[in-house]
C-alpha cells in the first residue's frame, strides 16, 4: 500500500486538474502502455475465460492429478484434478473483480465523508476527520484483519472489510479539494444566486473532485488487489471449491514438495497484475504530478515547458521570441548612423 | 522539542482510547460465541450444553453488559493488567512478553536489510543515471513492489529450504531460520525507499552546492555521499511513515508463513480463536507501535532539515 499512499499524501496538496488530454500524453508512455495492454489481456481473459478455457474450473478428476503441462490441461491440473489453466482464467474474475468493486466502493465513500466534511465543518466534520484519524491509527492491514476476522469469511466480508479501512485516506485527501474548491469563485457565485448546500456540493463542487479521485483510485489499484489477495490467501476470502488467486496459493502450499508450481501459477498473475497496475498508476502519477507543469494546460500555451522529472530527454521547443523572459530577448546592438 | 514531543502523545491518547473502543465494539458484535468455545473446549466435547456455556460466559466475564466489560477493560488497562487470555488462561502481558522478541528481532533484520540493501541501490541508480545499471534496478524495483510476500516466501522456500536444503523450512532456531523471513519483510520497503532516494538524490544534484563540492575538487562519491546524501534523504523520510506501515504488515503475513512466533501470529491466532483480550491488547500495542513509529520519523525529519521547525508541523500526517 506504501508507492500510491504516497502518491496520494503528495497530491492531496495540489488541486491537479483531469484533462481528457491525459489519456493521449498517457499512450506516449511506453511502460505505461505495457501495464495497460497487460491489464487488458488480463481483463478480456476474465472477460472470455468460458471460452477461452476448455475445462470447468471445478471439475475434479482423481484419476488426472497433479498432471504435467500438457496441450490439453496448459498449466496442468492441481491435487484434485482440476485444470490450472481454467482455474487462473475463471479466478481472474474474482480477483479482479473484487479489486474493482473494492475501490469502486472505497471511491464512493471516501468521495462523500471527505465532501460532507468539506461542506459541512463544525460536528459532521469533527465526526467524520476524528474516525479518520482513528483508523488511521493502524496500518490498513492489520485492522482490515481484525475487521474480516470477526466478521467471518466470504467475499462479501472481504470487500466490505477493504472498504472499510481504506476510505479514510480518501476521506482526508477528498476533505483536502473541497476545502480549495470551496474557495472559488464559481462557488462564491452559486452561493451568491441562492443555491442550497446540497446543490452547491453535488452540482458545483463534485464534479471537480471525481476526476481526480477516479485517478488516485486507479493508481491504488495494485495495491488494492494485493491487499485482496492477501486476506484471501489467509483464508478470509472466498471458500474452496471456487478459484480465486489468493485461494490457490494458500491450498498449494499444502503440495509444495510434490508440485511447487501448482504454488507459481496464481502466484505470477498476481504479481504480473500488480505489477500491470502499478506499472499504468506510475504512467499517471507522472503525468499529474504538481512538478511536471507540462500537464497545466495554461502554461503550455504559453510555451514554457518544465522538463518532466523521469524523462528529462524530451527536448524542449523553442519559444517563440515574443513569450521569452526580458533577460533571454535576443538584443541587437548596432553602431549608431 | 520536548513540548513537541510531549503535545504529540498527548494527542496520541485519545486517538488509542478510541480506537480501543472502535475494536472492543467491532470483537463484542462479532459472530462466533468465544463462550462456547471456551466451554467446548473445557469438557473436552464437540457440544457443549448450554449450562456449560452459560457457566463459561460468567467465568469470562461475558454476561455483563458492554459497557460494564469495556469499563473494567479500561481499568485493567490503566493499572497495567491486561486481562486474561480466553484460550490459555494466562495473563495477556505475559503472552505479548513471550512473543515480542521474536518480532523486535524479525522486524530490526528486515530494518537492516531495508537500510544495507535499500540505500546503495538507490544511490547507485541515481549515479548512474539512465546506465543500463539504472535500468535493471528500476526493474527489480518494480518488481520487488510488486510481488506478494506471500508468494515470494514460497518461492524461496521452495529454493533455498526444498531445492537446496540451506536454510529450514519454518520455526525459529537461530540465525538460518531469520534470513527468508527478513528478505520477505523487507523486499517492498527497500525496493520502495531505493525508488524515492533515487529521485531525491537526481534532484539534489541540480543543486548549486553539489556543483560547488564538485569544483573544489572532492570526488564523485564523496560528493554523493558527503553533501547529496543527507539533502536527498530529507524528502525520503517523509515517505518513511508509510514504509512502517508495510513493514508491520508483511511482518503478520510472514511470521504466519513461517510459523515466526511473534506478535503477529499471536494475533492471528487469536483472531481464529475469538480470544478477546488477545486480540485488543495485541492490536492496540501495533497501533502504539505505529504512532510512536510515525512520532520518531517526524522528530527524525526535523533533525535532518533544521529548516523545519517540529513545533509548526503538528498537522503532519
Amino acid at each position: 500500500m506504501s508507492t500510491s499512499e504516497a502518491v496520494l499524501r503528495q497530491a492531496g496538496d495540489t488541486f491537479v486538474p483531469v484533462r481528457r488530454r491525459v489519456f493521449r500524453r498517457l499512450m506516449k508512455d511506453r511502460t505505461a502502455v505495457a501495464g495497460l495492454a497487460v491489464i487488458a489481456l488480463f481483463v478480456l481473459a476474465a472477460v472470455l475465460a468460458p471460452w477461452i478455457a476448455r475445462h470447468d474450473p471445478v471439475q475434479t478428476n482423481f484419476a488426472n492429478r497433479f498432471a504435467k503441462v500438457s496441450a490439453s490441461h496448459p498449466l496442468g491440473t492441481d491435487n484434485l484434478g482440476r485444470d490450472v489453466f481454467a482455474r487462473i482464467l475463471h479466478g481472474a474474475r474474482l480477483s479482479i473483480g473484487m479489486a474493482v468493486t473494492a475501490t469502486a466502493g472505497i471511491t464512493i465513500v471516501g468521495l462523500l465523508l471527505g465532501l460532507v466534511a468539506g461542506m459541512y465543518g463544525r460536528l459532521a466534520e469533527t465526526v467524520i476527520m476524528r474516525s479518520v484519524d482513528v483508523l488511521l491509527a493502524l496500518p490498513t492491514l492489520i485492522l482490515a484483519l481484525v475487521v474480516v476476522g470477526l466478521l467471518g469469511q466470504g467475499l462479501r466480508n472481504l470487500i466490505i472489510t477493504i472498504i472499510a479501512v481504506q476510505w479514510p485516506r480518501y476521506a482526508r485527501l477528498v476533505r483536502g479539494m473541497t476545502l480549495k474548491i470551496r474557495e472559488q469563485d464559481f462557488v462564491e457565485a452559486a452561493r451568491a444566486v441562492g443555491a442550497s448546500r446540497p446543490r452547491i456540493m453535488f452540482r458545483h463542487v463534485a464534479p471537480n473532485l471525481i476526476g481526480p479521485t477516479v485517478v488516485f483510485s486507479t493508481i491504488d489499484m495494485g495495491s488494492t488487489l494485493l491487499a485482496v489477495s492477501g486476506l484471501s490467501f489467509l483464508g478470509f476470502g472466498v471458500g474452496p471449491p471456487t478459484p480465486e488467486w489468493g485461494a490457490m496459493l494458500a491450498e498449494a502450499r499444502s503440495f509444495l514438495d510434490k508440485a511447487p508450481l501448482l504454488l507459481a501459477w496464481p502466484g505470477l498473475a498476481i504479481t504480473l497484475m500488480v505489477l500491470a497496475f502499478n506499472l499504468a498508476g506510475d504512467g499517471l502519477r507522472d503525468l499529474l504530478d504538481p512538478r511536471t507543469v507540462e500537464s497545466t494546460p495554461g502554461l503550455e500555451r504559453k510555451g514554457l515547458r518544465v522538463r518532466r522529472r523521469r524523462r528529462p530527454a524530451e527536448p524542449l521547443p523553442a519559444p517563440a521570441t515574443g513569450d521569452l523572459p526580458i533577460d533571454e530577448q535576443p538584443l541587437d546592438v548596432r553602431p549608431g548612423p | 522539542m520536548a513540548r513537541y514531543l510531549a503535545r504529540r502523545l498527548l494527542v496520541a491518547v485519545p486517538t488509542l482510547l478510541a480506537l480501543s473502543f472502535l475494536i472492543f465494539l467491532l470483537v463484542s458484535n462479532a459472530p462466533g460465541d468465544p463462550a462456547e468455545e471456551y466451554a467446548r473446549k473445557r469438557s473436552g466435547s464437540q457440544e457443549a450444553t448450554a449450562q456449560d456455556i452459560q457457566r463459561a460466559k460468567v467465568e469470562l466475564g461475558l454476561d455483563r453488559p458492554f459497557v460494564v466489560q469495556y469499563g473494567t477493560w479500561l481499568k485493567g488497562m490503566v493499572t497495567g493488567d491486561l486481562g486474561e487470555s480466553f484460550a490459555k488462561r494466562r495473563p495477556v502481558y505475559d503472552e505479548l512478553r513471550d512473543r515480542l522478541p521474536a518480532t523486535l528481532e524479525l522486524t530490526f533484520a528486515s530494518l537492516l536489510l531495508i537500510v544495507v540493501v535499500g540505500l546503495p541501490l538507490g544511490v547507485l541508480a541515481a549515479m548512474f543515471h539512465r546506465h543500463w545499471l539504472d535500468q535493471s534496478f528500476r526493474i527489480a524495483a518494480l518488481l520487488g513492489a510488486s510481488i506478494p510476500g506471500f508468494f515470494l516466501a514460497y518461492m524461496l522456500i521452495i529454493q533455498l529450504a526444498t531445492e537446496w536444503k540451506l536454510l529450514p523450512v519454518a520455526g525459529r532456531q537461530g540465525i538460518d531460520s531469520l534470513i527468508m523471513p527478513a528478505i520477505v519483510v523487507a523486499i517492498t520497503p527497500a525496493a520502495v525507499i531505493s525508488r524515492l532516494l533515487r529521485a531525491s538524490l537526481l534532484e539534489v544534484f541540480t543543486e548549486d552546492y553539489m556543483r560547488t563540492a564538485r569544483s573544489k575538487g572532492l570526488g564523485s562519491l564523496r560528493t554523493v555521499l558527503g553533501h547529496g546524501l543527507r539533502n536527498a534523504s530529507i524528502p525520503v523520510v517523509t515517505y518513511v511513515g508509510t514504509v512502517l506501515g508495510a513493514l508491520l504488515e508483511g511482518v503478520v503475513i510472514t511470521e504466519f508463513i513461517f510459523a515466526w512466533p511473534g506478535l503477529g501470529l499471536l494475533t492471528l491466532e487469536a483472531i481464529s480463536q475469538r480470544d478477546y483480550p488477545v486480540i485488543q491488547a495485541a492490536v492496540l500495542l501495533a497501533g502504539a507501535i505505529y504512532l510512536v513509529g510515525n512520532l520518531v520519523v517526524d522528530v527524525l525529519y526535523g533533525v535532518l532539515d533544521p529548516r523545519i521547525r517540529l513545533e509548526g508541523s503538528v498537522e503532519h500526517v
